[in-house]
């Protein structure tokens, strides 16, 4: 495309837009149904999305802040798509969905689902599930654009400190701030030489590798002949530090992947990431889906494309209307009436557990999420692949209080249950490692392995976190009757076209661009990269395909669009009044109210 | 920080197109009043900070489109508001309808917690400002119907007139005074799903540079 078309904000204030209508007093009939709002008829777009995960929505909202006129369709009653946050019911309904192969649920197989309604009562919509769980790194392209996009004013974030590592039957947590290692009394004075070395090298702006490497090198291998690193720590350091779930990748990957969670510290404060609150990119996917459209974007729920004749472009859609197309159709794999041309799948094999405990012993004090990783190895399967897990607490707002969810998966293949085996295996391990931590009994225990917060509550280590010290391990706890009960299990595998071994598709995605063979955009199903990342680059790439440039993404002035206004009302005005006159005769005397005061002075000032 | 003893609260407008929405916020804003506002475009995002109790509450209001063809976008709005506006114009059966409507899918889909106000908007239009009398046959919803519909799913119910601000003050400062009660009174485990705003927010917009000693950070 050479013309380029006028963005949104130049368009407006456009007669069009602004123009009062007539007041049409609506006909009553019908009005009690749902609202479900029709399309106009001879509608003409020029872009069609279908699906509205994370990448689709964040094309909806770059295209039509670029000035694309886009129809954003979505086949189920929900946002999200492939990336939804889910209530109970929708969990259901996404089971039988997926069960038989309905559009919107294309690429799922291997689906259980158990629910304890008996036993629980549960409130359906306290719960939001997560389809792919994922946690935001402070530097990330994704962040970036959140801000840039001014998408983060819809979502709250919250910090996410705990990385526990999975070793000897037991739940460590690394320390990989400098502070951290410097005061630790776990690392012996010659591991914290040697780490720090390691955390010198890789915090350096560029990572310069020495000369004589041998060819392919592994980073097990390179970090044990470097920096002389023992296995439990290279372990720590590749699966938790770096989340990388391919044993085999390529140096230089995951060098940067472990450097990304060190250059993390200290940007929003002590802690590595951050995941939104209410869930994770069914949150965001909305959020981005409000700034669509505000930029023009029409909606419409419960609706799929029938057929789409690429020749006359035009799209019939199951509602009977029938849309021109002015330049193409995106569709998630997921919504897509046909599957790209020479598609092959790979797998991501999923547990989705909910349980009647808090996992507060997991979380860092005052937050609501850890991770846990069982590296390869470690489990009794003998998991040739690590199995990630995400907590999420019920301040995550995605629980209610005494409740907490399990994410856990991998990328191991299915064939021989070898995905669904390790899976188990460190759901079983999670099991037994919270009863143990929680029905710990400190009374009978020994002083000398415990050190004393300020109100005599114990804790386990200098770090708060709850790694057991060796002898603890070794000490035989009551036979306690505490077990874990899950109010849901839903395991499943979810297809993916990206081969997640493929050293180039680093950050989970492919480089080109699928078609099906009737020119629809096929967007790639969420990757099994537990961060966010490599999502804005695949949205970018199709953007790209359309526009013919990217140069543009987001390229907006929002100065007028959406004006923050914070100004006082006459409410405020006695206090106002107070406050001029604190602010006004006693200039230099700090007063009482002096906190309030400030904030006062800031509002008067604007 | 001085946003550890703010309150944020949620709040989002719904209701037919032209009642008045985006007119009750900028009265609640900004004192100002439009004859022609234009038609909301997909949605609008303002903030208002206030006081009620010696408490500063920062209201983070969401004023959606309430055109047919943004009648999906809804959702996006209401699933994690703390509050809801639900307004009709008192002189459109239709959008009193339709503000049925929305109470009942927000009792379906919302958080359990949610504090719904039921607004019958331009009430200037029933009145005749120099008698002060109900000018005869303008108004067509009635009040009863209102408190009814209001009582029914456990909302207040207002009347009021972005023109002459009549009312709008004093919903905004309701919903303000049920929502910092409702804190106050949970009880730590009673409360199903984390009403505590500030708890843990990471304010993205402001890095923080100094603390690589500061241990005791609020993080
Ligand atoms: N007389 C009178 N007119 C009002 C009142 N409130 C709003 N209006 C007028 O009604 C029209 C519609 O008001 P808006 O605030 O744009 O309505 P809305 O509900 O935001 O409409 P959408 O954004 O399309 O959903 C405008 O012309 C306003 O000036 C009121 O209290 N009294
Ligand atoms: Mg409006």
């Amino acid at each position: 495309m050479s013309d380029r078309r006028p963005s949104i904000v130049e368009r407006r204030p456009s007669s069009a837009l602004s123009s009062r209508r007539p007041s049409i007093i609506p006909q009553l009939e019908g009005i009690e149904k749902p609202n479900t709002p029709n399309l106009p008829e001879n509608m003409n777009v020029d872009v069609l999305i279908c699906g509205t995960g994370l990448i689709n929505s964040i094309l909806a909202a770059a295209l039509s802040w670029q000035g694309t006129s886009v129809l954003h369709i979505d086949s189920n009653p929900y946002y999200g798509d492939d990336s939804a946050t889910l209530t109970i019911e929708q969990i259901k309904n996404w089971f039988i969905g997926s069960k038989f192969n309905k559009t919107g649920f294309k690429n799922y197989k291997n689906i259980h689902l158990y629910i304890n309604d008996n036993d629980f009562n549960i409130v359906s919509k306290d719960y939001g599930i997560d389809l792919s769980p994922k946690i935001l790194f402070p530097r990330s392209s994704l962040l970036d654009l959140l801000i840039k996009s001014r998408v983060y004013h819809y979502l709250e974030f919250q910090s996410l400190s705990n990385f526990h590592t999975f070793e000897n039957n037991n739940l460590g947590k690394l320390n990989a701030n400098k502070e951290d290692i410097f005061t630790s009394n776990e690392i012996d004075l010659n591991s914290k030489r040697k780490l720090m070395k390691f955390l010198k090298f890789i915090s350096s702006p560029v990572i310069e590798l020495p000369d004589n490497l041998p060819k392919d090198i592994s980073i097990q291998n390179f970090l044990k002949k470097n920096f002389k690193l023992d296995d439990k720590l290279i372990n720590e350091i590749i699966f938790t530090l770096g989340l990388i779930n391919n044993p085999k990748i390529q140096l230089i990957d995951a060098l940067n992947k472990i450097k990304r969670y060190i250059l993390s510290f200290n940007i929003y404060g002590n802690f590595p990431t951050l995941y939104s609150k209410f869930g994770g990119p069914g949150e965001i996917s909305q959020g981005f889906c409000r700034s669509a459209a505000v930029a023009g974007t029409i909606y419409k729920l419960n609706t799929k494309l029938k057929s789409y004749d690429f020749e006359n472009k035009t799209a019939i859609l199951n509602d009977g209307s029938n849309i021109k197309i002015n330049e193409r159709i995106i569709s998630s794999l997921n919504q897509s009436i046909n599957k790209p041309e020479n598609c092959k799948f790979y797998e991501i094999s999923r547990i989705i557990a909910i349980v009647d405990k808090s996992c507060n012993e997991w979380f860092q004090d005052g937050e609501s999420s850890s991770i846990i990783i069982f590296p390869p190895n470690s489990l009794n399967s003998q998991n040739e692949y690590p199995v990630q897990c995400l907590i999420m607490g019920s301040e995550t707002g995605c629980c209610p209080k005494g409740r907490s969810i399990w994410y856990l998966h991998t990328i191991a293949p299915t064939i021989n249950d070898i995905a669904i085996n390790d899976l188990n295996s460190a759901l079983l391990k999670l099991e037994e490692n919270y009863i143990r931590e929680s029905t710990f009994n400190f009374n009978e225990f020994n002083d000398d392995d415990l050190n004393y917060y300020n109100n005599n509550k114990p804790i386990l280590t200098e770090s708060g976190s709850m790694k057991l010290s060796k002898s603890l391990l070794d000490f035989k706890f009551k036979f306690s009757n505490e077990r874990i009960n899950y109010l849901m299990k839903l395991s499943f595998t979810q297809l993916t076209n990206i081969d997640q071994l493929n050293p180039e598709n680093i950050n989970g995605y492919n480089k080109e661009i699928l078609k099906t063979d009737n020119n629809i955009i096929i967007v790639n199903m969420p990757s099994s990269e537990l961060s966010y990342d490599g999502i804005v680059e695949e949205a970018k790439k199709i953007y790209k395909e359309i526009v013919g440039d990217d140069s543009d993404f987001f390229n907006v002035d929002f100065e007028d669009e959406e004006e923050e206004i914070e100004i006082s009302n006459e409410l405020d005005a006695e206090i106002k009044a107070e406050v001029e006159e604190i602010i006004n005769v006693d200039n230099n005397q700090t007063t009482q109210s002096n906190q309030q005061s400030e904030e006062f002075e800031m509002e008067l000032e604007s | 920080m001085s946003a550890s003893n703010q309150t944020s609260i949620k709040l989002v407008l719904l209701g037919e197109a032209a009642v008045g929405k985006s007119s009750l916020v900028l009265r609640f804003v900004s004192n100002d009043f439009q004859e022609n506002k234009e038609p909301t475009i997909g949605a609008a995002f303002l903030t208002q900070k206030c006081t009620v109790n010696d408490r500063t509450i920062k209201f983070e209001i969401w004023d959606t489109a309430g055109q047919e063809r943004f009648a999906n976008l809804a959702h996006l709005y209401y699933r994690n508001a703390q509050a809801a506006l639900v307004v009709y114009d008192v002189t459109k059966p239709a959008s009193f309808i339709k503000a049925r409507h929305w109470m009942k899918e927000l009792k379906e889909q919302s958080t359990k917690n949610i504090t719904i106000a039921l607004i019958g908007n331009k009430y200037d239009l029933i009145m005749d400002e120099t008698s002060g009398e109900e000018i005869d046959g303008a108004r067509k919803v009635s009040i009863e119907e209102g408190k009814q519909l209001a009582d029914e799913e456990g909302a207040v119910f207002f009347e009021t007139s972005a023109k002459t601000s009549y009312n709008v003050n004093e919903v905004f400062m309701n919903i303000a005074e049920t929502i910092l009660e409702k804190m106050d009174n949970a009880k730590p485990d009673e409360n199903p799903v984390a009403q505590t705003q500030n708890n843990n927010r990471i304010d993205l917009t402001a890095p923080s540079q100094n603390n690589i000693n500061d241990n005791g950070c609020a993080c």
